[in-house]
């Protein structure tokens, strides 16, 4: 009798392939499906819904006043740490990977920073650049007042400089593959061909570099603008960053506007679909010399 | 250093070695090593401080803050459930698509490029619309954190548990172990995932140090009634700035400790196989 049903149950699954390998792949396409996906459409569909039904009032608002200033202010922001952080990164895993350096506790270092961001970063920041920072009363003693000169570490050039803790780090690590995958007999056959340093870079070294470092300048860049949490405490709201407004849009008392929020959420994720693409399609690019 | 240095001594070199100097790499590695470890020596500065000299007291006021020990407990928790939630269906999941689905793969190395499209913000944005109404209220439980934070992680486990089970040869292991009468999931536990061991404790630790980090989705989703420690940390700022500083200092630490067990993990995966 017990092997009846054994037999029934294997010639099932045997006829029916389909069905085990749909069981399966169930938990993983529920939780994206509940956690992921849902609320991508959740959010899309409460953008363009206002108080009487459908409406385009939401999107209006983000191309105005307060919401239109923030929105350049962070893009101007992650294009600048991405561009400081991608040539910072790129000139030193070049010096890493070519020069005669031990370069693993180094690694190590970088990637920790790389990792870390947020909330203590913030704060290790305020006790380095902030107004009684030791770097500030170390410039102070040698006779330099930045905060005479308008710097303060809870404005824009302060989150670049913060922001740039992670991006340098993170560049270098995303460089670092690429730069000892090029080839030396690369550089080997330039040099014996007669090419000067500027040469050898002009048509050698920059145009095999460079699909590997738009990528990694486009992933920076995504970094930098889905970032909040190093703004946040940095600031709270006195940062004008997309993140931010979003989240007192979500928590605030007295800002509290989640149709808005919407809005700007989906146009930030246009934004980063666009970076991403950059990188993927950058990325495609650069492999063709990594065979 | 000198050996670079040197010209060549044969004959037969190349008309451009000429003796190489290494000084404005040496400045620029040295500024990132000052740039990296500048905001460290701020965190101990602020949190040593004492108006004659220096003092370890805020160090042990903080550690000895009840608050503290609940706080990093919930993280810990919600650290540990996720790993557990994370590591279990990337890994069964990525097996399934190898054995039965390959044509998924792809969609699945998408799906792990999707937290940079989808920050938390925007994800806490939709998580929060969906699950603060009746018939699924979350917010405010570490159910809906954990689940939050097993999508988002996905992307880390993904990673490592691909390169674990590309090395193996996961077809002819599993048809190995059917022909000689093993279970599936005797496969899946007894073969499969002692596989993908290293890509599951690496998997794991990067899960671990994001889950200890994070600060949106905590803010957004569960805030005070779910208080975790990057939370604590924030909101310690605006009463105890040096217990706050101490608590910075302490996620640097454990952020170097998982990156630390990283590396020897990972060099210690090619001497086992």
């Amino acid at each position: 009798m017990s092997s009846a049903v054994t037999t029934f149950k294997q010639s099932f699954w045997l006829r029916y392939p389909w069905v085990s390998t749909a069981l399966g792949l169930a938990p993983m396409a529920i939780a994206l499906s509940g956690l992921l996906v849902l609320p991508i459409v959740i959010m899309v569909v409460g953008s363009f819904k206002a108080d009487q039904g459908w409406s385009l009032a939401n999107y209006l608002a983000t191309i105005r006043g307060e919401y239109l200033r923030a929105f350049i202010n962070t893009l101007m922001i992650s294009l600048l740490t991405a561009v400081l952080g991608g040539v910072l990164g790129t000139v030193t895993a070049i010096t890493l990977a070519w020069g005669p350096f031990n370069s693993s506790p180094l690694l190590t270092l970088a990637s920790v920073a790389a990792n870390w961001g947020g909330v203590p970063l913030a704060f290790a920041m305020i006790a380095t650049i902030g107004n009684s920072g030791w770097v500030t009363e170390l410039l102070r003693l040698v006779g330099w007042d930045a905060y005479q000169n308008g710097f303060t570490v809870y404005g824009n050039v302060g989150l670049i400089l913060t922001y740039t803790y992670f991006q340098w780090p993170l560049m270098l690590l995303l460089m670092l593959p690429a730069v000892q995958r090029f080839r030396s007999a690369w550089r080997e056959a330039a040099e014996s061909l007669g090419a000067t340093r500027s040469q050898f870079w002009r048509w050698v070294g920059i145009p095999i570099l460079l699909p590997s470092m738009i990528g990694g300048v486009a992933l920076l860049f995504a970094n930098a603008f889905g970032a909040q949490a190093t703004a946040f405490a940095l600031a709270g709201g006195a940062l004008n960053l997309i993140t931010i407004k979003i989240t007192f849009l979500i928590k605030g008392q007295t800002s509290f506007n989640p149709g808005l929020a919407n809005a700007l959420s989906v146009e930030m994720t246009v934004v980063l679909a666009i970076a991403v693409t950059i990188y993927l399609i950058a990325n495609q690019r650069a492999r063709r010399w990594m065979q | 250093m000198s050996l670079v240095a040197q010209p060549p001594q044969t004959g037969t070199v190349l008309p451009e070695a000429k003796p190489r100097t290494w000084v404005w790499q040496v400045v620029l590695l040295a500024g990132l090593v000052f740039y990296l470890l500048m905001p460290i020596v701020g965190l101990l500065r602020f949190s040593t401080r004492a108006a004659n000299g220096i003092t370890f007291q805020y160090y042990l006021n903080a550690f000895a803050d009840p608050a503290f020990y609940k706080f990093l407990g919930n993280s810990l928790l919600a650290g540990f459930w996720t790993i557990a939630v994370t590591l279990i269906l990337t890994t069964f999941t990525l097996y399934w698509a190898y054995l039965k689905a390959r044509w998924l793969l792809p969609l699945l190395e998408f799906i792990s490029l999707l937290p940079f499209v989808v920050p938390a913000v925007t994800l806490g944005v939709g998580l929060i619309q969906i699950f603060s109404t009746p018939p699924l209220r979350l917010t405010g439980t570490p159910y809906l954190l954990i689940g939050a934070y097993a999508v988002v992680t996905l992307p880390f486990a993904y990673r490592a548990i691909e390169n674990s089970l590309q090395g193996a040869n996961v077809l002819t292991l599993t048809e190995a172990a059917e022909s000689l009468g093993a279970s599936w999931w005797q496969i899946f536990v007894e073969i499969i995932l002692p596989c993908v061991w290293s890509g599951v404790i690496s998997g794991g630790l990067l899960v671990l140090s994001y889950v200890l980090g994070e600060f949106t989705l905590a803010l957004f989703l569960v805030g005070s009634s779910f208080q975790t420690f990057p939370l604590y940390i924030n909101q310690l700022y605006s009463y105890q700035p040096q217990y706050s500083v101490v608590m910075s200092l302490l996620s640097f630490v454990s952020t170097w400790l998982v990156a630390w067990l990283l590396v020897l993990f990972t060099q210690k995966a090619p001497s086992q196989t």
